[in-house]
């Protein structure tokens, strides 16, 4: 997906909605109780603190593949009410902010 | 013969063996040694100098035989656009003394010289405003007469940097010796001709007509005129050749990258589009030449769907021309030329006009950004695998490139 093959009569393809680094403090149980966003644009990072989780769903992608992605999403809502989507890498403890959709829906923002 | 013009004459300029002529021009320190032309296969000689000549070398012979019989031989090869360059000034220096121009090929033109009788009444003063446009090393011939084909071999047999004036009294004897082979006849007449034992233009003039035509048909009338002096074919001037500039530029040292190509081309459109034939007018043709240094010939040519006036228009289009444009090398002459150029845009309107409009004008946008940047900034949102379940394998963005 990522490798765009830019030249002379190729298309060159370059993925969207990608997702982005957070800093996360979790409980014991790996649920994120706070999340300061990486500063980008301008934009310094700023720690908010997570009021609720609304939905905790996990997506094994190719489960049976060497290298496969496993992810645990949770839908929350931060302090000012203010809603985010984030994940859990459960292969490296990486977490990541992305917005989700189910598959032929449009992202919410 | 006289020098005082009649109305409704021809006049023709001829530089014989004009590639030749270029090279010589270009290389002014050859004058007086021995020096030969090749054909454009480098395998024969075709041209020699005089100082050649006395050494033995004559045209067909093989390289090889030409070095052996003068070692000291300079052997040039013919350069196309070289000789593109120097055929186009020789029709704007006929351009200048008539509107009804004709090339016939490189190094032949005629000027039909109706109404400028007043302008030019004697031969000296055409040949003076014809030659003042033409290099004189090129050693021209001016031939005038009553009838092209008459003109045309005037201008032959003329000396060089001289005019010959032929009288339609005189005509038929002037054309007497002249060869069949130069008459408009096919290959297969003139061959049919030379079995009758009839090589001279004389000769098939005291044929009757209607024995010529019963054989060659209409073309065998025509060159039974033509070899009485009455050549019934006018001067036709097609306007590609004089609504046309041309700009030229020669490198030294050669341009080597792109973007000296480029560079180079931006410069001469400016200059092209500031030439007072082309200011306030449309383009229909773009034609670009470049000649490497080792005479490899590149060209491009591209007509215009709708006329472009528009500098901006015209250098995107020249630039999309380049940009991926394979060289054979590094360039030392680079030519542009803008022809049929047209005071009217002539454009047919699209029945989406708005629609038409606002995508030619995004193309062309994005294309100069591209061109600056190096890639497109615009990108269209294209589904890849719109059923993943992880978000960024969904959709990508692809290049929008016009």
């Amino acid at each position: 997906m990522t490798a765009a093959n830019r030249g002379k009569g190729t298309a060159a393809l370059r993925a969207i909605g990608l997702p982005r680094t957070l800093q996360v403090e979790a409980d014991a149980d790996t649920r994120p109780v706070a999340v300061t966003r990486a500063p980008s644009r301008g934009r310094t990072g700023v720690r908010s603190q997570v009021e609720r989780v609304e939905d905790v769903w996990r997506i094994a992608e190719a489960w049976w593949r060497v290298g496969a992605q496993t992810r645990t999403y949770y839908r929350v809502t931060l302090d000012g009410g203010r809603p985010l989507t984030l994940f859990r890498d459960d292969v490296t403890g990486a977490w990541f902010e992305q917005p989700y959709s189910a598959p032929g829906v449009a992202a919410p923002r | 013969m006289s020098t005082r013009l009649l109305p409704a004459s021809i006049a023709c300029l001829v530089i014989p063996s004009l590639a030749f002529q270029c090279e010589l021009m270009e290389r002014p320190r050859l004058l007086g040694t021995p020096v030969a032309l090749t054909n454009a296969a480098q395998t024969r000689i075709v041209e020699v100098t005089r100082e050649a000549q006395v050494r033995g070398v004559r045209g067909g012979m093989t390289l090889r035989d030409a070095n052996t019989l003068c070692p000291t031989l300079t052997i040039l090869t013919p350069r196309p656009a070289l000789v593109a360059q120097y055929a186009d000034n020789l029709v704007e220096a006929m351009c200048a003394i008539s509107p009804l121009v004709e090339e016939l090929e490189q190094g032949v033109v005629f000027a039909d010289l109706r109404g400028t009788e007043g302008l030019y009444p004697r031969l000296d003063d055409l040949r003076r405003a014809v030659f003042a446009g033409v290099p004189p090393r090129l050693q021209p011939q001016l031939g005038v007469a009553g009838a092209r084909f008459t003109a045309h071999a005037a201008a032959l047999r003329a000396a060089p940097r001289e005019a010959l004036h032929i009288l339609p009294t005189d005509a038929m004897t002037f054309l007497a010796t002249e060869a069949v082979a130069r008459l408009p006849l096919d290959l297969e007449a003139v061959e049919r001709l030379r079995l009758l034992g009839i090589d001279a233009c004389g000769a098939f003039a005291a044929l009757p007509r209607q024995a010529v035509e019963a054989q060659f048909g209409f073309p065998g009338g025509t060159a039974w005129l033509a070899a009485r002096g009455e050549d019934p074919r006018p001067v036709r001037p097609r306007p590609w050749e004089r609504e046309r500039v041309i700009e030229h530029v020669q490198a030294e040292p050669p341009l080597v990258s792109r973007e000296t190509v480029l560079h180079a081309i931006e410069q001469m459109l400016g200059r092209a589009l500031r030439h007072p034939k082309a200011r306030h007018r449309f383009v229909r043709l773009i034609r670009l030449r470049a000649e490497t240094e080792r005479g490899a010939l590149w060209e491009r040519e591209q007509v215009l769907r709708e006329p472009l006036g528009d500098r901006g228009r015209l250098w995107t289009l020249l630039r999309s021309l380049i940009e991926y444009a394979e060289f054979p090398g590094p360039f030392s002459l680079v030519s542009l030329e803008l022809a049929g150029l047209t005071e009217e845009s002539g454009r047919q309107h699209s029945l989406f006009v708005d629609q038409t409009r606002r995508r030619e004008q995004l193309d062309e946008m994005v294309r100069h950004l591209k061109v600056r940047f190096g890639e497109s900034p615009l990108a269209r949102v294209v589904e890849v695998e719109p059923w993943h379940r992880l978000p960024e394998h969904r959709r990508a963005l692809l290049e929008y490139d016009p």
